[in-house]
């Protein structure tokens, strides 16, 4: 196991994989902090950079870019109260009160110390894991990950609150998806109307840059040029970013619960940032004392958010990495790259590849530690991003997204399809179906078939039978019990509201 | 009677069920297995979002709906950017369209033919911007792919581009 950690931490100590993690950094703050963009958004189109690359410095570098992706995403909101990724709004609550109260540099710093002390928690955790979960992988055979992946398949119920039946829509049309090309144990072509381009399948860079990249295209430009920069004026001085970062740790013990809470929110598949966030928020609420300045610029609020924010993303890659099932949508891209750059994940990853595993765990360590030391000079400035007129955008964005489309297999045919998943996935943003449920169905459905056709092969019917494959049936049912059951409920009480 | 938006967009997902379904009963039973249950739950869902949609069960939501727009309106912001389907539709032609040129004329020239297009006649953003833009763009695209990363890009039907 030191060994390991050792080797790992050998693989990332380079200048080439720190230079890259430093630009990763760059563009993941980058990403965060303009609104609508997103860390999902900064994968799509970066994915194709590392095609050439060998694999651990591609692997450190997308995911250097996807752990400070929040980190950024926080500093228009706290400055502006515009958030730039979904799981940051709840940092506005008391990050932008500071702000209009003068307190702008003493939030910023509470955030920048707090995401790198969330990450950092993360990623010991995900760590700390990974000797606990190295026997459980190994027991698992053909048929146990089977029932993993259906298991996993029914966190897109969760990711799906808002409308069950639209998150099992995308998930089968991600399924779908993933059955075209000639099939792994039959050899016969499936939805490929006579194309080679398509025997080996669609290329999960093709929907990402689809779903995401063009979708957003669309609907950015749908809602017309946007205003020019914001002349706006914001004092910060180095000893307010100090005594903010100071707040962090002189909150030691709430920095510690609210990031091993999102941490363990993280690895449950499918609850996302939202959840870890706001759980956090509730729970620094809950567990302050004198909490009635919460709401009303209270540093503790954004210190609890913060750190969750960061600390769920190491988290998240725990099953993605030990079991192939994605923590999160951005994950489940990750899960994708990672295919591309040579890595299976799956109980393997622990067993044979340790190395490479604890060379993540240091990738997010430095990610986290850098993204937030290069943000305390650029805060300020980073937070005009938030005023980028979608006329500048949309260029730079459809550019990357072709090309990107193009350079993952050299098929010109790939682009056009890309063009055809930014519709789909326009359609889904416009009439509120979740994109991600599409990209999980997607990536398990290969494994799915897989796995069942090698459990049929092996035990026949029997499979069903067997002790931990029943246990995870259980959990399937009771999962998709008590996720219809609160929705039920919640929907309820809409209802209720609403008369 | 106006059609709605989400009956028509729901109507696509189960007819592309439904297709796929009548595809895969031609394949032989291992085959058709994974793909045909798939395709069964896929049409059974959005069959149900469509009758949903027709009948107007999610009222609810819609509501709920047209009062948070009530509410943004009245915050004076959302008034700025209101999609509507020309919008959607002209955006989509801008999107086609450098598709369209991309693989007629390749990415080199579509950059230069296209962002100055787009940033002049959508964006209304002066020569001077635009200028500046299109060369960062097309230069950052050529270092990073065909400098450092050494890949060739597409050069369309008349193969404009370095091999």
């Amino acid at each position: 196991m030191l060994e390991s950690m050792w080797v790992g931490l050998q693989l990332v100590i380079s200048w080439k994989v720190m230079g890259l993690m430093i630009v990763a950094t760059f563009i993941g703050n980058f990403f965060g902090a303009v609104p609508g963009l997103g860390g999902n958004l900064a994968l799509a189109l970066m994915i194709p950079f590392v095609f050439g690359m060998e694999t651990f410095p591609g692997l450190a570098f997308l995911l250097a870019m996807h752990s400070v992706v929040h980190t950024g995403g926080s500093i228009p909101g706290i400055l502006f109260a515009i958030p730039g990724t979904g799981p940051t709004v709840a940092t506005i609550i008391d990050g932008y009160e500071m702000t209009k109260k003068g307190q702008a540099g003493q939030a910023m710093g509470a955030q920048l110390a707090a995401s790198a002390f969330g990450g950092v928690v993360g990623a010991l955790v995900l760590a700390l894991f990974i000797p606990i979960l190295r026997p459980i992988a190994m027991t698992f055979g053909s048929a146990e990950v089977f029932m993993l992946i259906v298991f996993g398949m029914t966190f897109i119920v969760v990711i799906s609150r808002e409308s069950i039946p639209k998150g099992f829509v995308a998930a089968f049309m991600g399924l779908l998806l993933s059955t075209v090309g000639l099939g792994a144990h039959t050899g016969i072509g499936r939805y490929t109307f006579g194309q080679l381009w398509l025997w080996d399948g669609i290329n999960i860079v093709t929907i990402v840059l689809g779903i995401f990249a063009f979708a957003e295209i669309l609907s950015l430009g749908a809602k017309g040029r946007k205003a020019k920069i914001a002349q706006v004026n914001i004092e910060m001085t180095w000893a307010q970013l100090w005594e903010g970062t100071l707040a962090v740790f002189k909150e030691w013990w709430l920095s510690v619960r609210t990031a091993i809470i999102g941490c363990f929110i993280g690895i449950i598949p499918g609850l996302g940032g939202d959840a870890a966030t706001w759980i956090c928020y509730g729970h620094a609420v809950q567990t302050s004392k004198n909490n009635e300045n919460f709401g009303k610029g209270d540093i503790r609020g954004v210190i609890g958010v913060e750190t969750a924010n960061n600390s769920k993303e190491g988290g998240s890659l725990l099953p993605t990495l030990v079991f192939g099932i994605p923590g999160s949508s951005g994950m489940a891209i990750l899960l994708g790259a990672f295919l591309i750059l040579g890595i299976v994940p799956g109980p393997t990853m622990i067993t044979d590849h340790l190395d490479m595993v604890w060379g993540m765990v240091w990738v997010m360590v430095i990610a986290n530690l850098i993204g937030a030391v290069t943000l305390y000079p650029l805060s300020r400035y980073m937070g005009m991003l938030a005023f980028i007129r979608s006329s500048l955008l949309i260029p730079c964005i459809m550019v990357l997204a072709s090309v990107g489309a193009y350079l993952i297999r050299g098929f010109w045919q790939d682009v056009i399809l890309a063009l055809a998943f930014g519709l789909l996935g326009y359609g889904f943003k416009r009439w509120k179906y979740p994109r991600a449920p599409l990209i999980l169905g997607f990536i398990l459905g290969e494994l799915a078939e897989d796995y069942l056709h090698k459990s049929l092969g092996v035990y026949g019917f029997a499979f069903l039978k067997r002790p931990v494959v029943l246990i995870l049936l259980a959990m399937v049912i009771l999962s998709l019990g008590f996720t219809i059951y609160k929705s039920y409920q919640d929907k309820k009480k809409a209802r209720g509201a609403v008369a | 009677m106006k059609l709605k938006g989400n009956v028509v967009f729901n109507g696509i997902l189960l007819m592309i069920f439904a297709v796929a379904f009548f595809i895969s009963l031609k394949w032989p039973a291992k085959a058709r297995m994974y793909p045909m249950l798939i395709t069964t739950a896929g049409m059974c869902f959005s069959g149900f979002l469509v009758f949903m949609a027709i009948t107007g069960k999610d009222a609810v939501r819609e509501q709920k709906k047209a009062s948070r727009k009530k509410a943004a309106k009245e915050s004076g912001e959302a008034a700025k950017q209101v999609v509507t389907v020309q919008s959607e539709l002209k955006m989509i032609f801008w999107l086609a369209l450098f598709i369209a040129i991309s693989l007629v004329m390749g990415f080199w020239v579509s950059m230069i033919l296209y962002i100055p297009l787009f940033m002049r006649l959508y964006g209304k953003e002066s020569w001077k911007t635009v200028g500046i833009f299109t060369a960062a763009i097309w230069v950052t695209i050529f270092i990073a792919f065909h400098v450092v990363m050494e890949v060739s890009l597409f050069g369309g039907v008349f193969n404009l581009g370095w091999d």
